[in-house]
């Protein structure tokens, strides 16, 4: 069945796209917003990795944020680096929102693209997505916008290409949103700078904002998130892999130099290592960008020493109520005699069913409009707990009117 | 000719020319850092000047990109960016024939241990490349653990050069050894199948237990082409006589079972038909 708000995670390569989605979910699941709606993950089985010639579940988002709370609770009293692991070309995800004590229900479909996609074309299938999507999230590698050269920095977030992909946006008067998401950002909320992080979006992605900016159906904004909390930027360095000279060249892993001692690295997990006789660094082949002669460096953690660091994911839950707001207005525009039909034999949300989410949500406070980095460039809708028609078909109408 | 392909995972996945049947070269090399060094040496690193002139000259593997998709077929790029099959062996509307696996488990891991999967495709121009491709596809998935770790075993790490290799060599030896020692069928628990492509638009099209056909068919943009389905877990895999035996076996008592309930049942229709004889003579 056709989801109900098709969203789209756009981004470079390692940002951060996954995690961002994981810890949405996580949030949506466990955060102060399972009062107004029961969410579920209901994620249709899809075609996945296989071993053995059998069909195997694909690594759920749950891993994924699993697989950082490992980190911070196992990580040590150092700087480590975050996993470089794989990604495989995009997985859709469905998040069900259902009015507690009833069947009526909401299902917003996320697409998760690999990175590598941003370094091609845009593939056809995609393109009919995008023509179909109603939300864009786009996810930004705050270290990178914040601390990199401006070459590395458009490598990692890959601004030129994310605004080529939105030219087949629909922009034929339904309403958009985009929302531009820096993550790993943590260092930069804790320095209370982070202004500074959304002054550098609004720069880099500008072209793609001013364009957007003067679509009258695209609201925008930028939502800063944390999706661990406690991990800290700590900073860039070249990317290194140690290898055993007597274990048939074998990668023992990945590593920086100790620019004090030749004869050390410092391992993954943060720890030095000695090197042995017969062990080697050498420059790691897989951080090159794609294509160019730049070298991505690797970028290093560390976690909060006092208080210990703690898992601790901050406004993820903005990613899903601004969504839900932008949602159940934009529901009430198209509201239709289907829809009616649907809420009358159920199954359906209703206007008042969305009416008294949104009012919950503000009551609850659970939505912030500014603050911390939060920005809302362009709203299509003119309140924020009472729906609404769109603003500019407000306007083209007292236009009509007028005349 | 045969022309090679592989979606492989080098700080990313990386759709990759990996050369083809016709040069002499025996490996073919990924040498993303020689970019870099070529950099360095133009803002005066001299460090680098070694490095360069040892790989600079190397036969290479080729990135595909927009600009440039060295004889890469436009039609079989949903080969690569979806899933819903194992192996396939499809026919395009140019004339040429793609043979392609899927998820073979490289012989890298990720810091997590994981395997880092990859895929690897096969085009083919000629009638000659045709005949090869079909019995490659029949091999394949008769075969399908031997011919992944061999397939696995033709990328590997160059120390030398700091480089990705791929064994030209070899899969030009393994594609020849296979297509004159074997024929284009393959057996399955119940019938032989042919993989022939003049005769279906997909020749071959093994899925995975537990797929379900339609979501092949969805997932890969099919609907409407002649296809040649195969369930991977009814073929008999040759190059593993003991999982064989038991699928046999497995087999056999199914039947067997299923024999013995239809006596059952027939056994009982009769009786059933004899006493409804019996009653209505007596009636009578």
């Amino acid at each position: 069945m056709e989801s109900d708000l098709k969203v789209l995670m756009m981004g470079g390569r390692r940002c951060g796209k996954t995690s961002a989605l994981a810890s949405l979910f996580c949030e949506a699941r466990r955060g102060q917003l399972k009062t107004v709606f029961d969410f579920n993950n209901v994620t249709p089985p899809q075609c996945k990795q296989e071993q053995d010639g059998r069909m195997h579940e694909i690594d759920s988002l749950e891993n994924k944020r699993r697989e950082l709370e490992r980190a911070i609770r196992d990580g040590g009293n150092g700087v480590f680096l975050v996993d470089a692991g794989i990604t495989k070309n995009y997985w859709d995800y469905v998040l069900r929102l259902t009015v507690p004590g009833t069947n009526k229900k909401y299902d917003i479909q996320f697409r998760d693209c690999a990175g590598e996609v941003f370094e091609k074309n845009v593939p056809t299938d995609l393109v009919d997505y995008i023509k179909k999507c109603d939300v864009f999230i786009i996810v930004v590698d705050t270290p990178f916008l914040m601390e990199e050269q401006d070459v590395e920095n458009e490598c990692a977030n890959r601004y030129e290409e994310i605004s080529d992909f939105l030219r087949y946006m629909d922009r034929g008067g339904k309403p958009i949103q985009v929302l531009f998401v820096p993550v790993k950002c943590e260092k930069w909320v804790k320095d209370e700078k982070i202004d500074e992080v959304c002054n550098a979006v609004e720069k880099y992605h500008g072209n793609t904002i001013r364009t957007l900016l003067a679509s009258p159906n695209v609201e925008v904004s930028i939502i800063p998130i944390e999706t661990a909390g406690d991990v800290i930027f700590e900073e860039f360095r070249m990317p290194y892999v140690l290898l055993d000279r007597a274990d048939d060249n074998k990668i023992i892993g990945k590593c920086s130099k100790d620019d004090a001692d030749d004869t050390v690295v410092i391992m993954g997990n943060g720890m030095p290592h000695k090197k042995k006789e017969n062990e080697y660094e050498y420059e790691d082949i897989t951080a090159v960008f794609t294509g160019t002669d730049i070298v991505r460096k690797s970028t290093w953690f560390s976690l909060r020493h006092k208080p210990k660091a703690q898992y601790a994911p901050h406004n993820c839950e903005q990613l899903v109520t601004h969504i839900l707001r932008f949602m159940f207005n934009k529901r009430y525009k198209e509201f239709g005699f289907l829809d009616h039909l649907r809420a009358i034999f159920g199954g359906g949300v209703t206007m008042d069913d969305m009416q008294n989410a949104l009012q919950e949500i503000k009551k609850l406070n659970l939505i912030k409009n500014k603050g911390e980095g939060i920005r809302i460039l362009k709203s299509c809708f003119l309140s924020e707990d009472v729906l609404t028609k769109p603003v500019y078909q407000e306007k083209n109408k007292s236009d009509s009117e007028n005349k | 000719m045969l022309r090679y392909y592989s979606y492989y995972n080098v700080g990313g996945f990386k759709d990759m020319f990996l050369g083809d049947s016709t040069m002499s070269a025996k490996s073919t090399f990924f040498t993303p850092l020689l970019a870099v060094w070529k950099r360095k040496a133009s803002e005066g690193d001299t460090s680098v000047l070694v490095k360069i002139e040892a790989v600079e000259n190397l036969p290479k593997i080729n990135l595909i990109t927009n600009d440039s998709s060295y004889g890469f077929p436009e039609q079989a790029v949903t080969l690569v960016t979806h899933a819903g099959y194992k192996v396939n062996l499809s026919s395009l509307s140019t004339g040429e024939c793609i043979f392609s696996i899927r998820d073979i488990d490289s012989n890298d891991c990720d810091e997590s241990g994981r395997a880092i999967p990859f895929l690897l495709l096969v085009v083919g121009t000629t009638d000659t490349d045709r005949i090869v491709l079909e019995k490659l596809a029949a091999y394949t998935v008769s075969h399908l653990d031997e011919i992944s770790n061999k397939f696995a075993k033709l990328f590997s790490y160059n120390p030398q050069y700091n480089a990705i290799e791929f064994s030209l060599q070899t899969i030009n030896k393994l594609i020849e050894d296979i297509s004159t020692q074997n024929s284009n069928s393959f057996r399955t628990l119940t019938k032989t199948v042919v993989v022939d492509c003049k005769k279906k638009d997909i020749a071959l099209f093994a899925i995975p237990q537990g797929l379900d056909k339609a979501v092949a068919i969805r997932e890969q943009n099919v609907k409407g082409k002649s296809i040649n389905f195969v369930v991977l877990s009814d073929v008999l895999p040759f190059d593993n006589p003991e999982r064989m035996e038991r699928m046999l076996a497995q087999y056999q008592q199914q039947r067997e079972s299923s024999l013995s309930k239809r006596k059952f049942y027939l056994l009982i229709a009769s009786i059933i038909t004899v006493a409804t004889i019996l009653c209505f003579f007596l009636e009578c």
